[in-house]
């Protein structure tokens, strides 16, 4: 008896590791999947934080959540080669062939594969960019686009260079620029080619009614996803298209790709810690958690965006557009405090800079001195300007803002400062003071404007330091009614060191262009000319003209240029096929096999 | 009991001026300008902003414009010969902004016929994205009630019952825990012990309602694991308040007069605690129903944050922080409805159990 | 959620006969408390609380400590390291100076709201009690609708358009929190005022105020003691709440209810920053409660002794 039951105990032990053994057997070590993988390759679950896309018509679309939808789904005309960040040919996700200059080198013609179709069978033709870039020029949308046409349909001046977009034929794209444009690649990527012959269905010319509903769902697509589902403040799915035809493996190998809405940076971080999520871009304050943790695979590259301190440089009561109707300057007044330059060159000694990068950032981070960053191709020599709060406080001194009262925690008084001497001599004997403001809920930002408050207020400059909504922010800047905030652009590919787009002057339309701090300098405007029409785009010739611009940004010092951050791209152990390239992480997520254990 | 019903409704319709009333009155006291958060278009220029806002009437005296918010100003300004032109109007001016030009017809129809405009965020009808959301908070509150519930009356008992004893101190102590622990501090620790806390504790998602499978949310039993660390969380609070309530309850029903008489007269303890002490205690819960359901909106609003529960607390927080008036004001006008509702049941649950109570 | 509570027997010297060897019942409930170990534990935690509050400047110019001073060199500073007991925090600020600032403002706000709504509900609640008739009629429309609409809304919506600083913010959650107390005492005085000894006061000529202030006040001040105990422990769960959801005491002025929420994500990097602020909240909202408790056995005239 005691042996039969010796007999079954072994008998279960065994059985029981058995099964144990089963799930380790089962798991497929071997990576490329066959064709039989197809859709079989597991979830991709990724997150978005904060707000729900706003739409997911790529013609509206401005903030990342939204462009992180739109860009599942319609391909760019002219694909960026995500190793080397350069326009290039037959490129998934982009629909051009090839493309040629005339002699003139203002009319660029693009030709168009004939081979893509839409998932219904359409064929994706010169017709659905036009349809496109008509829709934003027409102006009547909430589309932030405007700015790459010369004129928008009204005849009103929009700032940029494109002057009409035609299509020649069904596969032919012809632009006309106003002159030969180095930089042309940036403003035709800017929009998204959509299916002309559905959202005419849809809209017609009458493209108003697409702010009517900007979150109708996409139905006709083209990309390795389809059939977007959405569940408003939770979470938004796509599956599989197994009919997109530029895949790595030949098929999409993961069944779905859904993206949850968590609250904040930090609960994400900790779902990626646990598991929860499959991929994810890593926050600076977080990336220490995960180099060098042996369950994730880790990616790491330079950004191409930098954070920097914005100042209102024009009057905050009285906003104006850079340009009227005419190209004519307006006069932008002048901010009290930040109208002079000799200030901002002050108030840079007087933050520490390196300080943040090494401890706000941990080190995930450069210092930046100019409109740059890491990975730019052009990089001017610039001495950065130090922290050095007594060589700050002497600047403000001779700028004439006297501490009168020696006591620093008062703020100090203007005593014959610009602002009194050339616009109102009743200002004299303000105290320094403003608001600083940045997006709530972005930690390194609002840990950057606890710094900015303590030290300015070091050296006698009071600061209102206010974390609020992010759609506030917008507003208070797109008004130009703000003082100072902390913010950050993220820049486009291929790499445009000329920032057009954001300092020059007729991008300063109140409550639409980025020009939020009213810049404008003579010289910086020829120079963005001069760059992009330089013969035969020679790169040594265009870097001295871009060198030349970013010493401009350093001796005006507009903004506070911080630091060009670190991102960090991590996926778990058990994704498979990752092959991550510096400027696109996630290119090639049709190609995973995603086996959580 | 029908004539307690409609006249506590009566009762209630003052009640509900006052609520809408203190609501428009802090809408209006806001530093920021919400007809320019209504007129995101960045094609409008100033003067057709202002244009805008005195066609919304921002020039109007605020009793005005309140009255215009409750009743729509669909009647107030109308077109009654059909040429697209209003050319009749009410109290409102025809011409708002002095243009020359008739404004087109009013197209509110207020919130007493629920229309609360347009949520600025999300672009569509207030009204119908509470009543999208509002189903999540309810699932997950009703959970939470009936556990709280569950667990907290026999802990509360037990604890009267043995007074003195350890039970008695230990879950005074443990449940008042419950209570003083901030809310998101727990549900941070929580998704860190059972997401990072080793093997055996990684069997809970954390956060989500539906899971991640498309198509519509499967039924609850199905999605159990969805709701474990929501409602641990928010039953903590429950058990501790609800114990403690029947302990004292019970302690003070079986010191009063008629028990103690019962008990002279040789009833056993038995008895005496179930039949008497517990039937008595429960009466009074009753009258929680109202400040439950009150809390019901507001109090999981941080949980449902924490755990992307996607309900309506979480919505109203978001609504509050972006400035978005219609959604925030759509929500404040349900809750206290619903409010209302709930105080109007607990009163006739009471009037129901306590056989003291009549009409 | 409050339990009913009857009117305590009270013995008023003025109009009692002197009972030979029986205390009153402010005599009994001191003494019970004194038989009652936790409810005395959780008192002078209390009190050590407030204290180490009120005299925050002065232990940190003893230890020569900042709140608001900081070392970006020096981040996340472990407990024990030079010149920082407790460590430092994100941006190189000491991590004791600024609990202990940060006492100050968490339990400012919990005694000053909950102390202020006690003031307001006592008052409103005796002279309605005592009127009644129209006073009475808009006083509960008033608290009604207030009741109505859920809390926090009210909270956000307040907090959004006012942006509070710590004293705002007291001021706010005392318009907020009233209606509790004054629901309690008007109830009280309700009964009280029918009672012999308030006839007889009128008989007497006595004037109104001098019945409310003499006869009805103290015997709800029992009642008062308890509430406000729980509602200064609710108070700082309140504030805390407020800072995570972003509407709180904004940094860098330090408040347990922001520091907890900051320290979220440094729960795997600096753990000593996430626990402290949690367990001072805790505590100090766990003792409150137990004194709350405490105090409601102690005065009830129904438990034997």
């Amino acid at each position: 008896m005691k042996r039969i039951f010796a007999f079954l105990v072994m008998l279960m032990t065994v059985i029981l590791l058995g099964t144990l053994m089963i799930p380790a057997l089962a798991q497929d070590g071997d990576y490329p999947p066959g064709p039989e993988g197809a859709g079989e390759g597991g979830t991709i679950i990724d997150y978005y934080f904060g707000d729900d896309p706003s739409t997911f018509n790529p013609i509206l679309a401005s903030d990342s959540a939204s462009l992180a939808v739109t860009g599942l789904f319609y391909p760019a005309i002219v694909g960026i080669d995500p190793v080397t960040g350069e326009p290039a040919p037959n490129l998934p996700g982009s629909v051009a062939e090839s493309w040629e200059y005339d002699e003139t080198s203002t009319i660029l013609t693009v030709n168009l594969r004939q081979d893509l179709f839409w998932n219904d069978g359409t064929p994706i033709t010169a017709a659905d960019y036009v349809y496109a870039t008509s829709a934003v020029r027409s102006g009547v949308t909430s589309s932030p686009r405007t700015s790459m046409f010369e004129t928008l349909d009204d005849g009103t001046p929009a700032g940029g260079k494109i002057v009409s977009i035609e299509a020649a034929d069904d596969y032919t794209v012809v632009i006309t620029f106003t002159e030969a444009d180095c930089t042309a690649f940036n403003d035709i990527n800017d929009v998204s080619l959509v299916p002309a012959h559905i959202f005419s269905e849809l809209y017609g010319t009458d493209y108003a009614l697409m702010d009517e509903d900007p979150r109708a769902l996409p139905t006709v697509t083209f990309g390795q996803w389809k059939d977007l589902e959405f569940a408003p403040a939770e979470r938004y799915s796509v599956i599989a298209d197994q009919s997109y035809p530029d895949t790595l493996l030949g098929f999409v190998s993961p069944g779905e790709y859904v993206a949850q809405n968590v609250p904040d940076t930090n609960v994400a971080v900790e779902r990626l810690l646990a598991g929860d999520l499959t991929y994810g871009v890593v926050p600076a304050n977080r990336q220490a958690e995960f180099r060098g943790n042996s369950d994730f695979q880790v990616f790491e590259a330079d950004a191409n965006s930098y954070v920097y301190i914005g100042f209102n440089l024009a009057d905050p009561t009285n906003p104006q557009n850079g340009v009227d109707e005419n190209g004519e300057l307006i006069d932008q007044g002048l901010h009290p405090i930040f109208g002079d330059p000799a200030v901002r060159i002050a108030l840079t000694h007087g933050i520490d800079i390196d300080g943040i990068v090494a401890g706000v950032l941990q080190g995930n981070g450069t210092r930046i001195n100019t409109h740059t960053y890491p990975l730019n191709w052009v990089q001017a020599e610039l001495e950065p300007r130090l922290f050095d709060p007594a060589l700050a406080s002497q600047l403000l001194e001779e700028a004439g803002w006297v501490d009168d009262d020696d006591d620093t925690a008062t703020p100090r008084v203007c005593q014959g400062c610009l602002y009194a001497t050339e616009v109102d001599a009743a200002f004299e004997g303000s105290p320094m003071s403003f608001t600083l403001i940045t997006n709530a809920g972005n930690t390194i930002r609002e840990q950057i404007g606890e710094v900015a408050d303590q030290q300015w207020a070091d050296i006698g400059v009071e600061v209102d330091f206010q974390a609020i909504d992010f759609g506030v922010v917008l507003e208070q800047t797109g008004a130009q009614t703000f003082d100072s905030y902390i913010l950050g652009w993220g820049l486009g590919l291929p790499v445009n060191p000329s920032a057009d787009g954001i300092f020059n002057v007729e991008s300063d339309i109140v409550n639409d262009g980025f020009n939020s701090y009213s810049y404008y300098n003579e010289e910086y405007e020829e120079l963005i000319d001069a760059g992009s029409t330089v013969a035969g785009c020679d790169v040594e010739e265009r870097r001295a003209i871009y060198e030349r611009i970013q010493t401009i940004f350093y001796e005006q010092q507009p903004v506070i240029f911080l630091y060009s951050g670190k991102t960090m791209a991590v996926a778990q152990n058990w994704v498979q096929g990752w092959n991550p390239v510096q400027w696109a992480a996630a290119h090639d997520n049709d190609a995973w096999v995603i086996t959580p254990d | 009991m029908t004539k307690f019903i409609i006249r506590r409704l009566v009762q209630a319709i003052p009640t509900f001026f006052g609520i809408t009333l203190l609501s428009y009155m802090i809408m209006l006291a806001s530093p920021s300008d919400p007809v320019a958060l209504m007129t995101n278009d960045p094609s409008f220029s100033q003067q057709e902003k202002a244009a805008m806002a005195a066609r919304m009437g921002i020039n109007d005296p605020w009793p005005l414009q309140y009255f215009r918010w409750l009743v729509g100003d669909d009647w107030l300004r109308w077109d009654s010969d059909g040429d697209g032109i209003s050319d009749r109007s009410f109290l409102i001016a025809l011409d708002a902004n002095g243009d020359g030009v008739a404004e087109p017809p009013g197209d509110r129809r207020g919130i007493l016929r629920g229309d609360f405009g347009k949520s600025f965020s999300f672009r569509e009808d207030s009204l119908k994205l509470i009543g999208q959301f509002l189903p999540a908070t309810l699932e997950l509150n009703v959970i939470v009630l009936i556990v709280s519930l569950a667990l907290g009356i026999p802990i509360g008992i037990l604890a009267a019952v043995w007074r003195g004893g350890a039970f008695d101190n230990g879950s005074r102590i443990i449940a008042v825990i419950g209570d003083a622990i901030p809310v998101f501090w727990l549900g941070i620790i929580l998704i860190i012990v059972f997401g990072s806390g080793g093997q055996w504790l990684d069997i809970l998602p954390m956060g989500g309602r539906c899971g991640v499978t498309r198509g519509d949310c499967p039924p609850v039993y199905l999605r159990l694991e969805y709701l474990v660390l929501p409602t641990l969380v928010l039953a903590l609070g429950g058990v501790a308040g609800y114990s403690r309530y029947m302990r004292a309850a019970m302690l003070e029903t079986i010191s009063s007069d008629y028990v103690r008489t019962a008990r002279a007269k040789g009833l056993t303890t038995q008895a005496v605690w179930f039949k008497h002490g517990f039937r008595n205690a429960m009466i009074p819960l009753a009258t929680f129903l109202g400040p439950t359901i009150t809390g019901l909106l507001g109090g999981s609003a941080i949980t449902e944050t924490i755990f992307s529960w996607p309900g309506v607390g979480r919505l109203l927080v978001r609504a509050t922080t972006s400035l978005d008036y219609p959604l925030v004001m759509a929500g404040v006008v349900v809750g206290a409805v619903l409010t209302i509702i709930g105080y109007l049941l607990s009163d006739i649950l009471y009037a129901v159990f306590d056989p003291r109570i009549r009409f | 959620m409050a339990t009913t509570q009857t009117a305590p027997i009270v013995n008023l010297n003025m109009l009692e006969q002197k009972q030979p060897r029986s205390k009153s019942l402010f005599q009994k409930a001191v003494y019970r408390l004194t038989r009652d170990p936790l409810t005395l534990v959780a008192l002078t935690v209390i009190v050590l609380m407030t204290l180490m509050s009120v005299f925050a400047p002065v232990i940190c110019d003893l230890l020569n400590i900042d709140p608001f001073h900081q070392t970006l060199s020096n981040i996340y500073a472990d407990m024990g390291a030079e010149g920082h007991p407790f460590g430092t925090d994100d941006l190189g600020r000491d991590h004791l100076a600024r609990l202990l600032y940060g006492a100050q403002v968490s339990l400012g706000i919990g005694f000053g709201a909950a102390g202020l709504s006690v003031v307001i509900g006592i008052s409103l609640g005796v002279i309605t009690g005592y009127y009644g008739g129209i006073v009475d009629d808009i006083v509960i429309w008033f608290i009604t609708t207030l009741n109505s609409i859920p809390s926090l809304f009210l909270l956000l919506i307040i907090s959004a358009v006012l942006s509070p600083s710590p004293s705002t913010l007291v001021l706010v959650l005392a318009f907020l929190g009233w209606t509790g107390t004054t629901r309690l005492v008007r109830g009280e005085t309700f009964s009280l005022r029918e009672r012999e000894f308030t006839v007889a006061a009128r008989a007497i000529g006595a004037s109104d105020f001098r019945i409310m202030y003499l006869h009805i006040l103290p015997n709800v001040i029992s009642l008062i003691v308890i509430t406000l105990a729980q509602a200064i422990g609710g108070l700082i769960l309140i504030e805390s709440g407020l800072s995570y959801l972003g509407f709180g005491i904004k940094p860098p002025t330090p408040s347990w209810g922001n520091m907890l929420t900051s320290s979220q994500e440094l729960i795997r990097q600096a753990p000593h920053l996430a626990i402290a602020p949690g367990l001072l909240i805790a505590i100090t909202v766990l003792c409150l409660y137990i004194v709350g408790d405490g105090l409601r056995d102690a005065f009830d005239p129904k438990l034997a002794d």
